[in-house]
């Protein structure tokens, strides 16, 4: 017994960094299932949330003038810009009654502050909206520039959502003007890259990435990034093709997170227009 | 006391990373500054404690910021583990020392969180832990030359002298 009890206080130090590092690593590979820890992680992140939400008011309280004067001038392009795409929106509902193409999607978005980060292993941000205000795992999270991410976990009044620059991140997108498909993931710094195109497909620099809406979770549409370098290997099936985001994701203070409703039929959708 | 005062002080470093530390980020990098904290706490309190310390803190880390279970108690633990090394360093090397051990920490710490993350290339898993080392070092080598003259003391009466 005293044998014992000696080496334990010998190795004491090392003997608890094995337990911490046996435990973590157990942590690590069982840990992460949504039934073990969704209430534990749920509660730290309203906590989190609950802290954190005073000092994001007290950071929008200096940048108040700056985003007042930017957000009035994104205000105004925008304005005709809508005005634009509602005269698009009207020709696009007649041309498919014409056609006969009577479903379309609707979408309503919940409004949301970014409290706070983390950036170690999976890269996610804190919102100040939860369960209460219907925010549920997997929806897509957006901003002004296009997408964020998807919503990770819920608390009751704060959500995570897992970036789009996380290296777990996978979405399907298409290239706006050839329609070509193809998946988006991030690389490293601010780019990312769009694999599974095939080497002859007509892709360009400056060309728009888009969601392509072929997965269920990400409505199609939602700006990704645009394509900086294409690069044809010879030898290769597929290009090599890479994508600058966007969205700036060090500088992210508001995003929206998108609730897809179920297809509405497009008769509803005029009287409601109308 | 000293518990809860470390308690208190990981608590802010931890709102602080995840609120306002973009503020100080350099084309992405931000400095660690839990791991400045816990070098402080591995000075005072040698391996054993600060390996447990480091492990709790980890772990609510992990916890706030819905990222891998665990991955920050695994970097923690062993980076306190590391610290706990140098336990009552004299103050003679008051900046220098600090600077290299939290670099060094801060590499470890970077290059076990790229073990869990899946296909990102080895040069950018090096250049990226260099610099963030660079970074978070030279933020905690200010910091501990600004260290109070009891902090000082605490740290040199730590009981296994470096």
């Amino acid at each position: 017994m005293s044998r014992f009890s000696n080496f334990t206080h010998n190795w004491q130090d090392y003997l608890i960094l094995v337990v911490a590092v046996l435990v973590s690593l157990s942590l690590i590979f069982f840990g992460n299932e949504q039934s073990h820890n969704g209430k534990v992680q749920a509660l730290a992140i309203e906590m989190m949330g609950r802290i954190a939400s005073p000092v994001w008011k007290a950071r929008q309280y200096f940048n108040i003038m700056d985003t007042n004067r930017d957000l009035r001038r994104e205000n105004a392009l925008l304005q005709l810009y809508n005005a634009q795409l509602n005269e698009a929106f009207h020709e696009n509902q007649r041309l498919r009654k014409l056609l006969g193409l009577g479903l379309m999607q609707e979408y309503d978005c919940i409004p949301a502050k970014v409290l706070g980060r983390q950036q170690t292993g999976i890269h996610t941000i804190i919102l100040s909206a939860g369960l209460e205000q219907n925010v549920r795992p997997n929806m897509p999270v957006v901003s002004a520039n296009g997408l964020v991410g998807k919503i990770s976990q819920s608390g009751p009044n704060y959500s995570s959502a897992q970036l789009l620059i996380d290296r777990n991140f996978r979405v399907a997108v298409r290239v706006q003007r050839s329609r070509v498909e193809g998946i988006f993931k991030w690389q490293e710094g601010t780019v990312g890259v769009l694999e599974s195109v095939h080497h002859r497909a007509d892709v360009q620099g400056g060309d728009i990435v888009i969601t392509s809406g072929m997965s269920s979770l990400f409505p199609p549409g939602l700006l990704i990034g645009r394509v900086i370098k294409v690069e044809s290997v010879s030898t290769g099936l597929f290009q090599d093709i890479t994508v600058q985001a966007l969205v700036d994701f060090d500088r992210l203070e508001e995003v929206f997170i998108v609730k897809q409703n179920q297809p509405i039929p497009m008769n509803i959708q005029n009287e409601s227009n109308d | 006391m000293k518990y809860i005062f470390y308690a208190l002080s990981f608590i802010i470093v931890i709102l602080f990373e995840m609120t306002i530390s973009d503020l100080l980020s350099i084309r992405g990098i931000s400095p660690h500054f839990s791991i400045v904290v816990l070098a402080y706490v591995g000075l005072v309190e040698g391996r054993a404690r600060s390996t447990t310390i480091g492990f709790v803190f980890g772990l609510f880390q992990d916890l706030a910021g819905s990222g891998l279970i665990g991955l920050n108690a695994l970097t923690k633990s062993v980076i306190g583990f590391f610290f706990g090394q140098f336990v009552g360093l004299s103050r003679t090397h008051r900046i220098l020392v600090p600077g290299l051990i939290i670099f060094m920490a801060d590499l470890i710490h970077n290059f076990l969180v790229a073990l869990f993350v899946p296909n990102v290339p080895f040069g950018t898993v090096l250049l990226t832990s260099v610099l963030a080392g660079i970074y978070t070092s030279l933020v905690g080598m200010i910091i501990f030359a600004f260290l109070t003259e009891s902090a000082w003391q605490r740290i040199e009466m730590a009981e296994e002298p470096f």
